[in-house]
């Protein structure tokens, strides 16, 4: 299996600290509030650093793990990808089922430039196989590789 | 295999430079995949291309029914409904005024004035290559399905459109929002019509991909399948019994059981907030129409949508009229069905009635009562339909292989964790009520609890022991569900998408979900088998991936 790009480690982990940061700080400002209403000491105040640092630290390790896990690869016959942190999935479409390959990027994306590619199939029920943040080359080759990027 | 490496530039893929051939039955990588429901619809203004791909030839334009116009002067007094209320509510202001004399004509002459715009505006064109639709007043639309991306034609008519003998016809192709609807067209002109699309509908699954040596339903050998007419004039092979309906919606509508739950709430709330109910004017009126709606309206429903239900069979289509008040007729293409699902619901069993459903890859049809292929048949007779759906049914359920035994352990934990706020409800109830109304909501609650175990056992165990899968050469069966059981029996062949997925509790255990999905878009489009072996569901995962990358594109939609 192919891993993603290692900028999609760095990116991924500074965007899971800044989450992990944001949800320690409602956290925090609940047991800040919760202190202040029971009336406990005022050194107690200080244990707030806790679930922020802890937040931040979750964020990291939750992004490392979520890269690890990451993969995709093509095949002779098909297109497959696998993710997931705490439940796994893997997606296999056929190459001669795809319909529609489609790409974007983000701000943040094109100045590291990097590309999502989704790669879609007959059925809106069905699920799509989406690989995030690839480099815009490698993006180039897999819509070659699938007989969507004649045009490129 | 491919590995292209992680991050910057990759080398060349191997499939660009020929070194891996593509398999035999593959379209060339070398060019995109073909996708015959791209762009069959676009917008008067929309890319060019959409149009240019489909050479129109001579045009001969036609209009809908002239009896259209009633219907468009009912739709455009509907969607102009506030307008008019508005000039009618200014006109009467003012009674002496000319404004008065003049704005109620205008809110009569506005809807009509529109009508007939729209009925003007609204024309349709059938070339050798396309069926072309202009419609829109204000917003002018065009659209141009090519006739070879047709993948459906079905008619409805409403009460209207049956006294005055018209039906509208859908054109439907494999993308979503791609339909053309004709309303309203004599039944002769959408006779005519049906049976031109259909010749060429069925020419065009002789596709070059298709060409090897096999026809299809002898498309190639000018083999002309009978009319809708002539097929309908036919005894239906199937005829929905009003009365089986009846009874199977009435075990299977869950409108028994909500009402059971609502009764014990009732119970409950009542004496556990005496005064609350006192507040409310707590009547037994609220204990019995509360219930009985929730029975009558799932009920009834669909009586009137599956009303009249009959199934004809010809060696090119299904085809299918139903409904009481609405009529609607459906014409599905044999080789477009993607699957075969049979529901049976646990206390329709005991009355030995089951549906058959199947699903065609027109996104349109997605859901609702078209989907059925025979609603309240007997029980066991799912091989006669599906076997009429996809040909021989090669696979049955004493094919049938267990899931993993785990999957009874997994379901008691479930019904553990989600008994915890019903315990805590029923305590909080008790704990409230007032003097010895607490004894009658205890005893409440212990029955209830005591159902919820004995339910939750009887689930586990009877999903351990219906959960189950078969694979043969080209069907693949499997059997879901504990108490609304869907038996699924898919053509391999069909297979757009695979998926496998694990839950922190499935790796745990060794297990995993299997989801399929096929080209149909409604709630059968996608299937799935939970609680297989990691091991099996890998092994199934590969098998079925081959053979559906072993099979064109073209035949699988």
């Amino acid at each position: 299996m192919n891993l993603l790009p290692n900028s999609v480690k760095k990116l991924w982990r500074i965007s899971g600290a800044a989450t992990g940061a944001f949800l320690g700080l409602i956290v925090a400002g609940v047991l800040g509030a919760f202190i202040n209403v029971m009336e406990f000491p005022e050194i107690l105040y200080i244990a707030l650093i806790l679930p922020f640092a802890g937040g931040i630290a979750l964020g990291v390790w939750w992004a490392g793990v979520k890269f690890r896990n990451w993969g995709w690869q093509i095949t002779e016959r098909w297109i497959e990808a696998k993710r997931g942190v705490l439940a796994h999935h893997r997606v296999v479409i056929p190459r001669n089922r795809i319909q529609t390959i489609t790409t974007n990027s983000g701000p943040i994306d094109r100045m590291l430039d990097l590309e999502t590619i989704t790669v879609h199939t007959a059925g809106a029920g069905a699920p799509n196989l989406t690989i995030p943040h690839l480099g815009t080359a490698t993006v180039r080759e897999i819509r070659t590789a699938l007989g969507q990027g004649v045009n490129d | 295999m491919t590995d292209l490496p992680a991050g910057s530039s990759p080398p060349p893929h191997p499939f660009d430079q020929g070194a891996v051939p593509p398999p035999a039955t593959a379209p060339p990588l070398s060019t995109p995949v073909t996708t015959p429901d791209a762009s069959s619809a676009v917008p008067l203004d929309g890319p060019p291309t959409a149009i240019g791909e489909v050479p129109i030839g001579d045009v001969e334009w036609k209009r809908p029914h002239p009896y259209t116009l009633i219907i468009e002067f009912i739709s455009s007094v509907r969607d102009l409904i506030l307008p008019i209320i508005f000039i009618f509510m200014q006109g009467s202001g003012d009674s002496g005024s000319v404004l008065a004399e003049v704005l109620p004509m205008v809110a009569i002459l506005l809807p009509v004035g529109f009508a007939v715009a729209r009925y003007f505006t609204t024309r349709y064109a059938l070339t050798d290559e396309a069926l072309l639709h202009q419609f829109g007043v204000l917003k002018k639309s065009k659209q141009v399905l090519p006739r070879r991306n047709i993948q459906n034609l079905s008619t409805s008519a409403g009460l209207i459109a049956r006294a005055t003998n018209l039906v509208e016809l859908t054109i439907s192709d494999a993308s979503q929002g791609g339909d053309i609807t004709l309303r309203l067209l004599s039944n002769e002109d959408a006779e005519s019509l049906m049976s031109l699309l259909r010749e060429t509908s069925a020419a065009a699954l002789v596709t070059p991909e298709s060409a090897d040596g096999q026809t299809l339903d002898g498309a190639a050998d000018g083999f002309a399948p009978p009319s809708a007419a002539q097929v309908m004039d036919s005894d239906p092979i199937h005829t929905l019994d009003l009365g089986d309906l009846f009874k199977f919606r009435t075990v299977t509508s869950g409108g028994p059981v909500l009402a059971i739950v609502m009764i014990v709430g009732l119970v409950i709330a009542y004496f556990s907030f005496p005064d609350l109910a006192d507040d409310l004017t707590f009547s037994s009126a609220l204990f019995i129409l509360g219930p009985l709606s929730a029975v009558l309206v799932p009920l009834l429903a669909p009586m009137l949508s599956l009303g009249g239900f009959r199934l004809w069979s010809d060696p090119d289509r299904l085809r299918i009229k139903t409904g009481l008040l609405t009529e609607v007729q459906v014409n599905a293409r044999r080789e477009r069905i993607q699957l075969v699902q049979v529901d049976r619901h646990v206390l329709a069993q005991r009355i030995g009635l089951e549906s058959v459903k199947f699903e065609t890859a027109d996104v349109e049809q997605g859901g609702g009562q078209i989907s059925f292929l025979a609603p309240a048949v007997a029980s066991e007779s799912w091989t006669t339909f599906a076997s009429d759906a996809l040909g021989e049914v090669e696979l049955g359920e004493d094919d049938l292989q267990r899931v993993s035994p785990l999957t009874q352990r997994r379901s008691l934990v479930r019904f553990g964790s989600g008994g915890v706020p019903l315990v805590a409800a029923l305590i909080a109830a008790t704990i409230a009520a007032p003097g010895n109304n607490g004894f009658v909501v205890g005893l409440v609650s212990l029955i209830v609890m005591g159902l919820y175990v004995m339910f939750a056992m009887w689930f586990a165990a009877r999903r351990a022991r219906r959960l189950g899968w078969a694979v043969g050469h080209d069907q693949f069966l499997f059997r879901n569900g504990v108490v609304a059981e869907k038996l699924i029996l898919v053509r391999k062949e069909k297979l757009q998408v695979l998926r496998i997925s694990q839950s922190f509790f499935q790796r745990r255990l060794g297990l995993a979900t299997l989801t399929l999905g096929t080209a149909g878009l409604g709630l059968l489009g996608l299937v799935s088998l939970p609680d297989l072996e990691t091991e099996t569901a890998d092994r199934l995962l590969h098998e079925l991936a081959e053979a559906s990358a072993a099979t064109p594109l073209a035949r699988t939609l």
